[in-house]
C-alpha cells in the first residue's frame, strides 16, 4: 500500500516537472500574445452541413489576419487562435460549450451560434461575463436592449422577406398573390407573421400560409392545397427543405414564380439536389460568385475557400469570414481588448463586407442596433444558372406583438 | 375539391404508404422473430441510401445495379449486426433496445464523419412525368412505387411458400416449438435481420432520387415505422401492410384538409384509439 502511494507521488512529481519545464517563460510570453476567438456552432446534428463551412471560413479569416500581422490593440500584436465547440443545437449543449470556452479558455469573443436554443440559453453567461457574441440565431429574442453584447450577423428569412417584398414589384409587377410555406417551429411562425406584414405593405395578398414539421418528406398534400389557391408566387420562407419542395412542385406541375429569400446553403448545391428543371425560374437571395455584380472580396473568399476545402463556402461561410473580420476591425479601432469598449466601437462601425457596406441596425424592431443589415442580392435560375436580377435592403418594422 | 385533386390525394396516400410499408416491414419482421426493437432501423435506411449514392453517382454503376448492390451489402451488414451485437442479448427486449439505440448513435455519428454533413443527390434513373386521369406523377416516383409493390409481394410469397419463410413464421409464433422441430433459430434470426435491413436499404435507395441523402435522413422514417408497427400489431406482417396504407392516407388527406401538424396528431391519435380497443394492434399477436 505504502509502495503504491510512493509510486503515485513520484509519478505526480515527475509529471509536474515535465509540465513546468515544458511550459517555459517563452511559451507563457507567446501565449499572452494569442487572442482566442471562439466559434460555437451545432457541429453535429442536422445543421452541421451549414456550420462546418462557418468553422472553416473563420479559420481562413484568422489565417489571413495573422499573415497580415495579427490583431493590433493596445500597442501589441495578437495572433488569433480559433477555438471551437459543438453546442449540439441544444440549450444544454449551448450552455456547456459557452461555459467551456469562456471559463476555461478565457474567450471574450465568439462567432455563433446559429441555433436559437443554444444562443438564448447561453446569453445570460455571455452577457454577465461581457463576452461579445456575433451569432446567427433567428429568434427574435436573441437581440435586445438587455443583451448589449449580442450582435446578429445573418440576413435571415424575416429580413430577407422585407428586402424581397420591397423590391419584387420593381422586377415583376404581375405578382399580386402569394402562398407561403414554413417549418412548424418558432422561426417558421415568426417568418410567416412578418412576411405577411411585408406583403400587405406592398399590396400583395397572402392566399394561404402553410407549415410543415421538420423531417417531412412528402410535401405534396401541402403543395396541392397551396396550388389549389392559384398563387402568383410561392414563398419558401425559412424552409431549409426547399430543394425537395421544388422537386415536388415540378412533379405537380406548378408553373408560377417561387422565391427563397434567405438561402442558408449554396444554391449551386440546391441545383444538384432539386435538379435544374425543378429550380427553373426560382428567385433566390444569393449571388453567384461569377456574377459581374459580385464584389472583389466575395469572389476572393469564395475562390480561396473552394481551393482550400474542395467545397463551396455558402452564405454561412461567407458570413463567418465577414463576422470575424468586422470584429477584428472593431478591436483595432477601439485599440483594446476591453469588450465594453470594443462593443461600443463596433456598434457604430460600418464595415465593407462581401456583400457591400453593412451597418448595425435594428433599433426600430429590437430597441438596439445589433442586427447587421447589408444588401440582399436576387438571382433567378435560368437554364440551370443563377442570373443576377436585382439588389435591395431590408427595412425593419416595430416588433409585432 | 375537384376529382383530379381527389385522385392526387389517393395516389399520394398510396405511394407514401408503400414506402412506409417497406421500412416498417423490416422493423416488424425483426421484432416478430427476434423480439428486438431495432432503433437503428432508420440508420440502416440511411446507409442504404448512401451506398446507392456511392455505387451509382461516385463509382458510376447503373442505378438499378447500385440498388441491388446496396440491398445485398446492407443485408450482409444486418447479419454482422445480429452476430456481433444482438446475439449476446437475444430475446431480451430492453438490453437489445439499448444496444440498437447505441448503434443508432454510432452509425449516425460515423456517417457524419465518413460521408460529411452536406446533403447529396442521387440522380433520377428515369426522367419525365406520367399523367394519368389528370394526375401528374414523376416517372421516378412511379418506378419507386412499383418496385415497392414488387418487393412486398416477393417478401409475402417468400414467407408463405418457402421452407425458410415458414421457419421464420414458426420462430415468430413459438420459438420453443420451432427449436423442438429442429429449426436453427440463430440462423433464422440472422436471416431475418438480413431481410429486415435489406428492406430498409431498399427503401433508402429508392427514396434517394426523390429526396436528398444525408446522415440524419433516417429519423423520420423510423418514427413513422414505429407508429405503423404498433398500429398494425408488433410482429404482424399483414397488420403492417394495412397500417402503412392507413397512415399514408391519413397523412395525405388530413394534411390537405387541415394541416401537417393535424395529420401527425391524428396519426398518433389513431394508434392510441386502436390500442384502446385492440391492445395488440390491428392484427397483432396478443401474447407478444
Amino acid at each position: 500500500m505504502q509502495k503504491s502511494i510512493f509510486f503515485k507521488l513520484a509519478g505526480f512529481l515527475v509529471l509536474s516537472l515535465i509540465l513546468v519545464i515544458g511550459y517555459s517563460p517563452q511559451q507563457i510570453k507567446a501565449e499572452s500574445n494569442i487572442l482566442n476567438i471562439g466559434v460555437i456552432q451545432p457541429l453535429s446534428g442536422p445543421a452541421a452541413f451549414l456550420t462546418y463551412p462557418m468553422l472553416r471560413s473563420a479559420n481562413m479569416a484568422a489565417e489571413d489576419i495573422n499573415n497580415a500581422g495579427g490583431v493590433k490593440a493596445g500597442g501589441k500584436n495578437y495572433t488569433i487562435k480559433i477555438v471551437s465547440a459543438d453546442d449540439g443545437y441544444t440549450s444544454a449543449g449551448g450552455v456547456a460549450a459557452f461555459n467551456r470556452l469562456i471559463l476555461k479558455k478565457g474567450v471574450k469573443f465568439v462567432i455563433g451560434s446559429l441555433g436559437s436554443a443554444p444562443t438564448l440559453a447561453a446569453q445570460p453567461i455571455t452577457e454577465s461575463n461581457k463576452v461579445i457574441i456575433i451569432h446567427q440565431a433567428s429568434s427574435l429574442e436573441a437581440i435586445g436592449k438587455d443583451k448589449p453584447f449580442s450582435f446578429r450577423m445573418f440576413v435571415g428569412a424575416i429580413e430577407g422577406a422585407s428586402a424581397f417584398y420591397r423590391w419584387i414589384h420593381s422586377y415583376d409587377k404581375s405578382i399580386k398573390t402569394v402562398a407561403m410555406i414554413n417549418p412548424d417551429d418558432v422561426t417558421g411562425h415568426n417568418t410567416a407573421k412578418y412576411s405577411s406584414k411585408f406583403t400587405r405593405m406592398t399590396g400583395i395578398k397572402v392566399l394561404v400560409s402553410e407549415f410543415y414539421q421538420r423531417g417531412t418528406q412528402d410535401f405534396r398534400p401541402i403543395l396541392l392545397k397551396m396550388m389549389d389557391k392559384n398563387p402568383d408566387l410561392i414563398d419558401f420562407g425559412a424552409s431549409v427543405d426547399a430543394p425537395v419542395i421544388m422537386k415536388q412542385l415540378l412533379e405537380l406541375g406548378y408553373k408560377g414564380r417561387k422565391v427563397l429569400c434567405a438561402a442558408a446553403f449554396p444554391p449551386e448545391i440546391m441545383l444538384k439536389l432539386a435538379t435544374p428543371q425543378a429550380m427553373e425560374g426560382a428567385i433566390v437571395g444569393y449571388l453567384d460568385p461569377d456574377s459581374p455584380k459580385a464584389t472583389k472580396r466575395y469572389k476572393d473568399i469564395f475562390k480561396r475557400y473552394k481551393e482550400k476545402n474542395d467545397e463551396l463556402p455558402g452564405p454561412m461561410g461567407i458570413l463567418a469570414y465577414d463576422s470575424l473580420s468586422w470584429l477584428v476591425a472593431a478591436i483595432e479601432k477601439a485599440n483594446t481588448l476591453d469588450t465594453t469598449k470594443v462593443r461600443d466601437t463596433m456598434a457604430k462601425l460600418p464595415f465593407e463586407t462581401s456583400y457591400g457596406i453593412a451597418r448595425w441596425k435594428g433599433k426600430e424592431m429590437y430597441g438596439i442596433d445589433r442586427l447587421a443589415i447589408y444588401p440582399s442580392y436576387w438571382s433567378e435560375v435560368r437554364d440551370g444558372k443563377l442570373v443576377y436580377i436585382g439588389k435591395s435592403e431590408a427595412k425593419l418594422i416595430p416588433m409585432i406583438k | 375539391m375537384s376529382s383530379t385533386t381527389l385522385y392526387y390525394l389517393i395516389l399520394n396516400g398510396l405511394t407514401v404508404g408503400l414506402i412506409y410499408m417497406l421500412v416498417a416491414l423490416g422493423l416488424t419482421l425483426i421484432f416478430g422473430i427476434m423480439d428486438t426493437l431495432n432503433f437503428a432501423h432508420g440508420e440502416v435506411y440511411m446507409l442504404g441510401a448512401f451506398s446507392t449514392y456511392y455505387f451509382s453517382y461516385v463509382y458510376g454503376f447503373n442505378y438499378f445495379i447500385a440498388v441491388l448492390f446496396s440491398i445485398v451489402l446492407i443485408g450482409l451488414f444486418g447479419i454482422v449486426i445480429d452476430r456481433l451485437l444482438l446475439k449476446p442479448v437475444k430475446r431480451e427486449l430492453l438490453p437489445s433496445a439499448i444496444v440498437t439505440l447505441g448503434l443508432l448513435m454510432l452509425l449516425q455519428s460515423s456517417a457524419l464523419i465518413c460521408f460529411g454533413a452536406d446533403e447529396k443527390a442521387i440522380p433520377s434513373p428515369i426522367s419525365g412525368i406520367v399523367t394519368f386521369m389528370g394526375v401528374r406523377i414523376s416517372a421516378t416516383r412511379l418506378m419507386v412505387s412499383l418496385v415497392c409493390i414488387g418487393l412486398v409481394v416477393i417478401l409475402l410469397l417468400f414467407i408463405k411458400f418457402t421452407k425458410t419463410g415458414q421457419s421464420m413464421l414458426a420462430v415468430a409464433q413459438d420459438r420453443e416449438i420451432a427449436v423442438s422441430l429442429g429449426i436453427n433459430t440463430d440462423r433464422t434470426s440472422s436471416l431475418c435481420m438480413a431481410i429486415g435491413c435489406a428492406l430498409a436499404a431498399a427503401a433508402g435507395s429508392l427514396m434517394g432520387p426523390l429526396l436528398s441523402v444525408h446522415p440524419y435522413m433516417g429519423m423520420s422514417p423510423l418514427l413513422k415505422s414505429f407508429i405503423i408497427v404498433v398500429l398494425g400489431g408488433l410482429g404482424s406482417i399483414p397488420g403492417t401492410v394495412i397500417a402503412a396504407l392507413i397512415l399514408g392516407f391519413v397523412d395525405s388527406f388530413v394534411t390537405f384538409f387541415y394541416d401537417a401538424s393535424m395529420a401527425s396528431i391524428l396519426g398518433f391519435a389513431t394508434v392510441i384509439l386502436i390500442l384502446l380497443v385492440r391492445p395488440s394492434g390491428l392484427m397483432g399477436n396478443v401474447q407478444k
